[in-house]
């Protein structure tokens, strides 16, 4: 599929809708300002999406968020292990709760992200106009490599390349650390052209 | 790509990608890293000291007509390998298998993960050529990185659960 420049700004502008939305979510849970900025969309071959996310072995938390209906496709949230550490230092005030590792905090973290992808999820579906149903948002803790295999998986079997829609957000911590996060939307192939139409750009 | 440092740091280290094979002899390591539902498959001809690895997606291509082959999928991933093993000199006849990763990364994804799938679908096709499977290191839910000692045959693969294992 080919994408021209009037195609990749209609959806960098859903990608900043729903990042606004997602912010919101956010900011409304942690009590602190998020921001939450779309730096670029693009079109990337199968086998550099684990670059994107930080390279084969680097070691992240991930939440997937899949979704069917009249949209589909994965949403995933990766967060290096100390963003991971900051972003429960916005949600965890008890010390001795915030030293605990990060593998007992995987309820903590999958709701979260879960919240600001479903409000990133709902931004979409009414921009679009399109009716979409989230499945259960999953956390793992590992290689970004082998994390992000199951979602090209799904991908490889309709095309060689992945749109790839990053989302960055911010907010201070406690002690005033930034919370870096990366999150990658990645529609299917008819999915894609669905919303190209819904924006008039197909 | 060179994984390690002294010592061995001149040994040439390939980097196998998603989708990707490659043949090569001793000294070459190659690798493959962060295996999640992707399953590496090597063959090995212990006599010539030739091998090869395969980076696995999907069980087969979905589409044969419109996709052409590609080590992405097992059935033709398998057969591009042995096709390139013989070419570089190996004997059919002394191949051996060995498969690492085909996990199931998240784990409450419902039904047959593709990981079990990649595994189920090798395993059925080295049956079929007759290649003796001497190794696996399949399964469960995590990641796992493959370096292939083409010296000794042996694959060493690393995970952030379970440390080393040496097949």
């Amino acid at each position: 599929m080919e994408l021209g420049e009037t195609q990749l700004d209609a959806l960098k502008e859903v990608g900043n809708i729903g990042a606004g939305h997602a912010a919101t979510a956010l900011a409304n849970l942690t009590g602190r300002k998020i921001t939450m900025t779309v730096p670029g969309v693009h079109l990337v071959p199968l086998e550099q999406v684990a670059e994107l996310v930080g390279g084969y072995e680097a070691p992240v938390v991930a939440v997937l968020q899949q979704f069917g209906g009249e949209v589909r496709g994965s949403i995933l949230v990766v967060l290096t292990e100390p963003n991971a550490h900051r972003l429960i230092r916005l949600l965890v005030t008890d010390a001795s709760l915030v030293a605990q590792p990060l593998v007992a905090h995987a309820g903590r973290l999958r709701h979260v992200v879960g919240v600001l992808i479903i409000s990133y999820l709902t931004a979409l579906s009414q921009f679009v106009g399109r009716w979409l149903e989230p499945e259960e948002a999953q956390v793992a803790f590992d290689m970004a490599g082998a994390i992000i295999d199951d979602v090209l998986a799904e991908i490889s079997q309709e095309a060689d390349v992945a749109l790839v829609i990053e989302t960055e957000f911010h907010a201070p911590d406690a002690i005033g650390d930034l919370v870096a996060g990366y999150m990658l939307l990645l529609p299917g192939l008819d999915s894609l052209r669905m919303i190209l139409t819904a924006l008039g750009v197909d | 790509m060179m994984v390690n440092a002294p010592p061995g740091a001149d040994i040439e280290h390939v980097l196998v990608g998603i989708g990707e094979l490659a043949v090569a002899r001793p000294p070459t390591i190659l690798a493959a890293l962060g295996l999640g539902s992707c399953v590496g498959l090597t063959l090995y001809d212990p006599v010539k000291h030739i091998g090869g690895l395969a980076h696995i997606m999907l069980p087969a291509n979905p589409q044969p007509a419109r996709l052409p082959p590609s080590a992405r999928f097992a059935d033709q991933a398998l057969a591009l390998l042995m096709t390139r093993m013989l070419e570089a000199g190996a004997h059919r006849e002394r191949l051996e298998a060995k498969i690492v990763g085909g996990a199931h990364m998240f784990a409450s994804l419902t039904g047959q993960g593709i990981g079990q799938r990649n595994i189920t679908a090798l395993r059925h096709l080295l049956h079929q050529q007759g290649i003796p499977l001497v190794a696996t290191d399949v399964g469960g839910q995590w990641g796992r990185s493959i370096e292939f000692d083409l010296h000794t045959g042996l694959v060493r693969v690393r995970s952030f659960r379970h440390g080393e294992n040496l097949l």
